[in-house]
This record gives structure tokens, C-alpha cells and sequence, in this order.
């Protein structure tokens, strides 16, 4: 299976490179992780740890 | 790898006979170049059960949860009747790996009398001879594949078709979403929409909690307070304008002492004169009472006593003694009667009654004579006390007037003399006019206060409206950063779609190529065989060599299950996991010659194939003709009833090189 999530990242990351966003693939593999990692998570509870994600994420970028 | 042996203990129709666990060998070392291990038996003979045991022995409970449904019921029978407790189940995996051989065990213990499982089932790897010191549940992890991948390596070919026929699409994403996780990034995609949602949600609920235009109010209210402002410079101008006109009323801008003197003498003239006014009206008022007061008196007692005879019985001599009285005081020269504790006198009618001869009047003694009864009298008395206190408070005005009139004397007096030093009789009006300046400057200043409190009051509410459009601001201000976050959500869930669909395309192209090879190599009609495809819709579709599909009706049910199989190849070397394949009913329904190459083909890959095969069906002269070469082991799979109890399932090893042998009627 982990040769199935590294194709996966692997064109997660050719995408982010399509449109030259470096931080937007990390946002996404960590997505990503989550969702694997938390298979048996719910939709909503899912939703709102991966909007947290991304507020984390956006809140680092803007205080860099 | 390879699989080289397994042992049933009392797992499904596979029962312990003499302590000898049934054992299925799958691989000879001797004959360690042909890679082909069969399992020939008829239909519910415990082939399946084989492919069962394989899985329960990695994944367990994970795998069937209520796995004691599966142990033998004769084992459970005898044990009931040895007065056992439990019945053990097993399956023991032997695998070769390189030099490595590992033993693979799963144990479940199953309490006959409870009728259930006493634990979750256990797993053991031994690896020659010694146990794994890393997790078994690990070691299957690294060695294997998530079970439910394994089903494109140990599967029923006959159920394939099965399910596919059942719903197409949904059986073809099922198997490709699983396959390569891309069911993982469905929920990537839809999460992130959900997210969006949310950010929505979020920029909502802010506004909604922003109430009115606060910036249209303060400006609104910032105009006020200048036009306010304004207003009250106008007013400090005209303050200005009275100051100067006040200068050119006095030089010094103001009265002088002896100026403001004057000015005081005359509010204090205007004062007394109209004091002296009110008490000359009190006098003349009181002294008109005081001239008329006998008949007053007379016209009160008359009052009285009709009043008495009105409202209570009263005797004759009562009326005819007041009668008496009146008669008296009028006929006799007397206006009225003075009476008090001590003495009791009438007043001589035509008596002056004044400041001067009040005096007179309380000298004025008369005997109330013998006809007259004391109580009649006693009706004069409170009137009589009225008309003292009358005279009293005129005594008082008069007392006070002339110390008014008085003072006025010399008000005047003085201001005859300040006149002269001022000048002229004019400043009096200059300082009537500096007076009525300064009322009006008095007014204006008021005004100013006026509105300056009012500007202070608008001041405050402004900031209060600053503060709650600060807030707006913050509020702005969060929902922009909200914005800017649903736009990088945007970003990554179209990031996410589009890595999707590449790698869909990517896994598809693989796949196709593959399965599509698979096909070509089996079935030779290649210009109507000759490719499959799957779409991004999940259509699963077999197309000629020009391009066009097959419609259904020109694919048999054999052909499509070498297609499906085709399939399952393709995802399964898109695992590229070196795992021998496990397939039941590979052959079934498959035309002459397909089967053949069917086989050919997975041996292609060099994994072991272990195939459970159907006497008479799959498994035939024909099919030992071509397929006895590349067998390394194949196994007699039966069931017969143990005495005359249950039927259970035996495992005979048959020579390799020999077709085995069965009567086709017995089964």
C-alpha cells in the first residue's frame, strides 16, 4: 500500500509543481496523512481536523 | 515465495483424525521448477476452504470475525462427549522465502459449552524454528498486502464474474478505488469540499453579526458636531462683537464703580418701588377690611346664626338673643363686639379702624349687659381673632413700608448724586443696554455650554462607534483571512481532483496496457479481443482492434471472465507484490485453448499458482495433457462422512506426473 501512497504523492506533488506551490503540497500531504492515518474518522469530524490543518498552516505562512 | 504447506486443525470441514492434522502441500522442493500446485475436488468438497484458511491465518478476527462459526462440528461433538471444554481450531502456514522458512500460525479456542470463542484468535511466526521478535501482525504487514488487497491474489474467478455481473461500474470503481488508495483521495476531495463549507459558514456567521453602517453613523455624527462646532463659533463671535460693543458703551469695557453703584441703586429703586407698590396695595386692601370690619362681623354672625337655625333646632331664646345682639350693635351705634378671655367689648360703629387708633379699638370696653348669654358671644370670637391678626399684619406692612419708602428716600438720593459724578443721566441707559449686552452674552454662553456638552455627548457615542467599527474592522479583517483560506482550500481541493484524475489516468493506462496484453496473449481473436478499457467513469470495456467496443452480446460469459481476470491481473501487478496467486475455479467456463494460455500467463509472472479445480470441469484429461508438465504438487480434495456422523474433508497428495484418478458419478 505504501508504494500506492507514494504514486499518490508523488503526483500530488507534480501538481503543486504545475503551479509552483511548494507550501500547498505540504498542506496536502499532511491532508493526505490525516486521511489515511484516520481511515475510520467522520465526515464531519474529518472536515473540521483538516480545516485545522489548514488554519495551522495558513497561520505559519502568515507569520513567516 | 512460496507456499509450502498447510495444516487444518479443525477448521471448517477439516477434522483432526487420530492426531493427525490434515495437511495440504502446495510446493516440492524436488520439483522446485514447476510452479503449479492444484487442488482438485468437486464443488463443496473444502477447496474454498483452503483459500479461507490461508486468509484467516494472516488476518483473523480481522478477517471473519465470528470465526468459531467455523470450527468442525465433529470436533465440537466429540468434545462434547469426552466432556471437553474447548475445541481448538488452527491453520499453520508453512512459507519459503529464500533460505528463510517461516511457520505462520493462527490459533482460535472455542468453549463447547458457552458456544463461543474464548479469545480473539492468535498469531505465531516462527521463523526456522524461532519466533519473530518482531509483531506477527507486522511481519504479515511487510511480507503481505492490506487484506483487502489480498483478494487479487487469493480469489474465486467464479465469483468475479459473479459480482461483476451483479453492477458493472460499481464492482470495476470498487476494485480500482481499493486497489490504489484512490479512495483515499475521494475523501481528500470531498473532506476539502466539506471544508469549504465550513470556511463559508464561517465568513456567514461574521457577518451576520455586523449590525448597521457604524461608518455612515460617525460620519453622520462627525458632521454634527462640526456644524455644532461652528455654531459655536458664531456665538463666541458674537460674544466677541457684544464685548466690543460693551467697550463702546464704557471705556473699560465694563462700568465703572461708581457706574455698577448706580446701576445697583437703580435695580435697588426699581426693587423698592415695586416692594413699596405691593405693600401700598397690601395696606390699602387691609385697610379697607379693617374700615369695614363691623360689618363684616355683623354680616358673619347674621350668617352664623341663620346657618345654626338651618341645620339644628334652635330655641327661640337662642335666635331672639342673637337677634338681640345684631339689633344692638346696629341701632345702638356699635359696628361690633371685641372679645376675648379677659374682656368683652363692641366696637362703636363709625369708629376709624387704622394703624393709628387700633389701640382705641382694643380700648373700647362695653359690659355685654344681662340679656345676653355669654355663649351667643362666643360666635364673635374667632372673627374677632381674625380681624386682630388683620391688624396685626397691617401694623407689620406698615412698619415695613415706611422703612421702604425710606430707604427708597435714599436710593434716590444717592442716585441724584452719582448722576451728577457720572456725568450725565445717560449711563443709565448705556448701562441698561450693557445689562441687556451682557443678558444676551449670558445667553450665548449658555448656548456655547449647551452645545458644547452636546458635541462632548456626540464625541463619546463616536468612539463607542469607533470601538464597535474597530471591530468591524477585526471582523473585516478575520473574514478576509477566511477568504484567503477557502482560497487556498479551492486551491488544494482542485489540486486534489486533478491529482486524482492524473493518477486515475496514470493507474488506468497501466492497468489497461496490462490486462490488455493478458487478454491479446489468451485469446487470439485479437481484432475483436483486443483491448480493454477502462474509462475515468469506471466503464469497463473490451474493445476491437479498430477501436470500437464489443457490444455484450458478443461476449460469452468465458470471455468475459478471462477479461475480468485479465483485470485483476493488471491491478495486481500494479500491486507488484510477490505473492503466489490462490485461485478457485480458474478454468471454469473457459473455451479450449483459452485455459491453457490463461495459465500460461500467470505463470508468466513467476508466483506460485495454486489452484483449486473442479474434476470433470476444469480439471480433465485434456487440461492434464497441457497443464501436467508445470505441476509441482496436486492434492485429491474429498468429503466422506466420518462412520456414520459427520462429513468431513480429506487431503490426499497424489503423484504429480499422474492425472488423479476419480469416478465422476461418485460425485
Amino acid at each position: 500500500m505504501m508504494r500506492e501512497e507514494d504514486k499518490i504523492i508523488r503526483t500530488m506533488k507534480k501538481e503543486c509543481e504545475k503551479i509552483d506551490n511548494d507550501e500547498y503540497f505540504e498542506i496536502l500531504h499532511k491532508i493526505y496523512r490525516h486521511i489515511v492515518e484516520h481511515e475510520n474518522q467522520p465526515h464531519e469530524d474529518r472536515a473540521r481536523s483538516i480545516k485545522a490543518i489548514i488554519d495551522e498552516e495558513e497561520g505559519e505562512g502568515n507569520n513567516k | 515465495m512460496k507456499f509450502v504447506k498447510l495444516k487444518l486443525k479443525n477448521f471448517k470441514p477439516y477434522y483432526v483424525i487420530t492426531n493427525k492434522e490434515p495437511e495440504i502441500s502446495f510446493f516440492e522442493s524436488e520439483r522446485s521448477d514447476k510452479n503449479i500446485s492444484l487442488n482438485i475436488g468437486p464443488t463443496g468438497h473444502g477447496k474454498s476452504s483452503i483459500s479461507e484458511a490461508i486468509l484467516w491465518c494472516f488476518f483473523g478476527d480481522s478477517y471473519k470475525r465470528n470465526w468459531e462459526e467455523w470450527v468442525n462440528t465433529l470436533s465440537m461433538e466429540i468434545a462434547k462427549q469426552k466432556g471437553d471444554r474447548e475445541v481448538k481450531m488452527s491453520v499453520e502456514l508453512e512459507i519459503e522465502m529464500g533460505s528463510e522458512y517461516y511457520r505462520i500460525v493462527r490459533l482460535g479456542e472455542y468453549n463447547v459449552k458457552r458456544k463461543e470463542k474464548l479469545k480473539e484468535s492468535e498469531i505465531h511466526v516462527i521463523c526456522n524454528g524461532e519466533p519473530v521478535k518482531e509483531d506477527p501482525n507486522m511481519f504479515i504487514g511487510r511480507y503481505f498486502l492490506p487484506m483487502k488487497l489480498m483478494e487479487y491474489f487469493i480469489f474465486d474467478a467464479d465469483d468475479i464474474l459473479k459480482k461483476f455481473e451483479e453492477n458493472r461500474e460499481k464492482t470495476i470503481k470498487d476494485h480500482i478505488n481499493k486497489i490504489v488508495g484512490l479512495e483515499k483521495l475521494d475523501d481528500v476531495v470531498s473532506t476539502l469540499e466539506r471544508v469549504i463549507e465550513l470556511y463559508k459558514d464561517g465568513v456567514y456567521e461574521i457577518e451576520s453579526q455586523i449590525r448597521g453602517d457604524t461608518a455612515n453613523k460617525i460620519k453622520e455624527k462627525e458632521e454634527d458636531i462640526q456644524k455644532k462646532k461652528e455654531a459655536v463659533i458664531q456665538l463666541k463671535n458674537e460674544i466677541d462683537n457684544f464685548e466690543k460693543e460693551k467697550k463702546k458703551l464704557f471705556r473699560g469695557g465694563a462700568p465703572s464703580p461708581e457706574e455698577e453703584r448706580f446701576r445697583d441703586l437703580i435695580e435697588e429703586r426699581d426693587k423698592l418701588t415695586e416692594e413699596i407698590k405691593r405693600l401700598n396695595n397690601k395696606l390699602r386692601e387691609d385697610k379697607d377690611l379693617l374700615s369695614n370690619m363691623d360689618l363684616l362681623l355683623l354680616k358673619n354672625v347674621i350668617e352664623k346664626a341663620m346657618e345654626k337655625t338651618e341645620k339644628k333646632k334652635t330655641s327661640r331664646e337662642e335666635f331672639e338673643n342673637a337677634v338681640e345682639v345684631v339689633k344692638s350693635s346696629v341701632e345702638k351705634d356699635y359696628s361690633g363686639i371685641f372679645f376675648n378671655v379677659e374682656e368683652k367689648s363692641l366696637i362703636k360703629s363709625g369708629t376709624e379702624i387704622g394703624p393709628d387708633n387700633l389701640e382705641g379699638i382694643n380700648k373700647l370696653l362695653l359690659s355685654t349687659g344681662s340679656g345676653i348669654k355669654a355663649d351667643s358671644l362666643r360666635i364673635f370670637r374667632e372673627y374677632l381673632d381674625e380681624s386682630k391678626s388683620t391688624q396685626e399684619k397691617f401694623l407689620d406692612y406698615k412698619k415695613k413700608f415706611d422703612g421702604k419708602d425710606g430707604e427708597l428716600l435714599k436710593v434716590k438720593n444717592q442716585m441724584d448724586l452719582i448722576g451728577e459724578t457720572t456725568g450725565n443721566k445717560e449711563v443709565i441707559e448705556k448701562i441698561k443696554k450693557f445689562e441687556e449686552i451682557e443678558r444676551k452674552m449670558s445667553r450665548k454662553k449658555g448656548n456655547i455650554k449647551e452645545i458644547e456638552d452636546k458635541i462632548r455627548d456626540i464625541e463619546s457615542e463616536i468612539n463607542e462607534l469607533r470601538e464597535q467599527l474597530k471591530l468591524e474592522n477585526d471582523q473585516k479583517r478575520e473574514i478576509k483571512e477566511i477568504n484567503e483560506k477557502k482560497t487556498i482550500t479551492q486551491s488544494l481541493l482542485q489540486i486534489s481532483k486533478e491529482t486524482r484524475k492524473e493518477f486515475l489516468d496514470f493507474l488506468l493506462s497501466e492497468v489497461n496496457k496490462t490486462a490488455s496484453e493478458f487478454l491479446r496473449n489468451i485469446i487470439k481473436d485479437t481484432k475483436r479481443f483486443h483491448s480493454i478499457e477502462i474509462d475515468p467513469d469506471y466503464r469497463f470495456q473490451l474493445k476491437q482492434e479498430n477501436g470500437e467496443p464489443l457490444k455484450e452480446s458478443q461476449i460469452n460469459r468465458g470471455n468475459l471472465q478471462i477479461s475480468l481476470m485479465a483485470f485483476f491481473f493488471g491491478l495486481s501487478q500494479f500491486l507488484n507484490k510477490k505473492i503466489p496467486y490462490v485461485i478457485d475455479d480458474p478454468l471454469l467456463r473457459l473455451d479450449p485453448g483459452h485455459d491453457k494460455r490463461l495459465i500460461e500467463q500467470l505463470s508468466k509472472t513467476g508466483e506460485q499458482l495454486i489452484l483449486h479445480m473442479i474434476p470433470g470441469k476444469e480439471y480433465t484429461t485434456d487440461t492434464f495433457r497441457w497443464l501436467g508438465p508445470h505441476i509441482n504438487i496436486q492434492n485429491w480434495i474429498y468429503r466422506k462422512m466420518h462412520g456414520t456422523k459427520e462429513l468431513i474433508s480429506y487431503v490426499e497428495c497424489k503423484d504429480a506426473e499422474k492425472i488423479i484418478e476419480f469416478d465422476i458419478d461418485k460425485f
